[in-house]
């Protein structure tokens, strides 16, 4: 039952998606920002729906990434200029969205504090050595191609 | 339901708003001593997470409440989080150029990052709940709690530890990353958001389109597949440990 709302909310946004691509011009730029918002809302909404519905370890968010990635690319189209804007507007800013979550730290200060040392040195040295390696294996593979 | 406090009322209330400016003032400072020092170190969200930390213990503010006025930008992250799919559509060409050493790159950085964490707290001498809440440290807030509820961890501490993981990565990308002479965004994206994931990768994703597309992929599939193997590996270790 929940699989087919989310189908029909996708289904919704494509035919809302299609009517204004005709009207486009006429449309103000705080209108087909506020378009661009319920896009990414609407999908955000579908893949929570999709989450909840499959049981698959992945939030939300993440799967109404996907499912916009994929929106896109089955009709083999680029993303409209106007939503362009948005996310860039919205991606410039994305730092201050995760300050709240990051305050979370000093309130959970307690947590830390019983073991603090093997805590910090294990971090740094698990979080610096995955992104060495990231780096390292995917920039030696693709040069190794090129 | 009621959210501002009478039905009609425009205004959240005092504390929600201080919490707000707080939260937005915090981060423009952050921003201003960034573009002043113009060093990696002077992260604008540790600056802005230090100086709110400092004024909710100087004003007897609880988490909280902090939280009632910060929820709404908190909210943001959900749409922010779709809108990466906009670059990642822009770059499929990109990805289906490096797909092989892309998948190999999130294998290995997914394995090194699960791994390491529980090793380097278990040789240190950390209990075993403090070290399975270091497993999921490189994934997103959300899948970081999920992962560590399934194999024993402490849930809110494998949240703090994502977020302090990803502002370590924000700090210390361009330095590692320019070390290692890698200028391919790319490259820069999938490895900042490996590692560090949104947090970390917000670096990154505003310097390039490609990197932001990478590293929307890399949040993603990271969190899947770290989802997949911490069990698996959290089994073998038992297997192993008990023999």
């Amino acid at each position: 039952m929940v699989l087919r709302l989310s189908q029909q909310t996708l289904i919704a946004t494509g035919s809302q998606w299609s009517c204004s691509t005709k009207s486009t011009s006429n449309w103000g730029l705080s209108m087909l920002i506020l378009q661009s918002m319920m896009v990414l809302l609407v999908f955000q909404l579908a893949g929570e729906l999709v989450s909840k519905a499959v049981h698959i370890p992945i939030p939300g968010p993440v799967l109404g990434m996907a499912l916009l990635a994929a929106w896109y690319l089955l009709q083999n189209r680029e993303p409209e200029k106007h939503m362009e804007q948005t996310v860039s507007g919205l991606l410039g800013w994305l730092g201050l969205l995760f300050v709240p979550a990051g305050v979370g730290i000093v309130a959970n200060l307690d947590l830390l504090r019983a073991a603090w040392f093997p805590v910090t040195i294990a971090l740094t040295v698990s979080t610096l050595s995955t992104l060495l390696i990231t780096a390292a294996v995917m920039s030696r593979l693709k040069r190794g191609r090129a | 339901m009621n959210l501002f406090g009478h039905p009609f009322g425009i205004s959240p209330g005092i504390v929600p708003l201080f919490a707000l400016v707080l939260t937005i003032g915090a981060y423009l400072i952050g921003q201003s001593i960034q573009k002043c020092v113009n060093k990696a170190i002077a992260n604008p969200v540790l600056i802005a997470v230090l100086i709110i930390g400092i004024t909710l213990r100087v004003c007897h503010m609880t988490y909280d409440s902090y939280f009632s006025g910060a929820q709404f930008i908190h909210f943001l992250l959900g749409p922010a989080t779709v809108a990466l799919a906009i670059p990642l559509a822009r770059s499929l060409d990109h990805m289906r150029r490096g797909f092989l050493p892309m998948v190999a790159a999130l294998f290995s950085g997914s394995i090194i990052g699960l791994a390491s964490g529980y090793g380097v707290v278990r040789i240190l001498g950390g209990s075993q709940v403090i070290a399975l809440s270091m497993v999921p440290h490189s994934l997103t807030t959300p899948i970081a709690i999920g992962v560590s509820q399934n194999i024993g961890g402490i849930p809110s501490l494998s949240a703090v530890l994502a977020i302090a993981g990803g502002i370590l990565v924000a700090i210390g990308v361009d330095a590692i990353l320019g070390w290692m002479n890698i200028e391919d965004p790319a490259v820069r994206g999938l490895a900042a958001g490996v590692a560090g994931s949104g947090v970390g990768a917000s670096r990154v994703i505003p310097q390039h389109p490609v990197s932001a597309a990478f590293a929307g992929v890399a949040i993603g599939l990271n969190g899947f597949i770290t989802a997949v193997l911490a069990p698996v590996f959290i089994g073998l270790l038992k297997y192993f440990v008990h023999r």
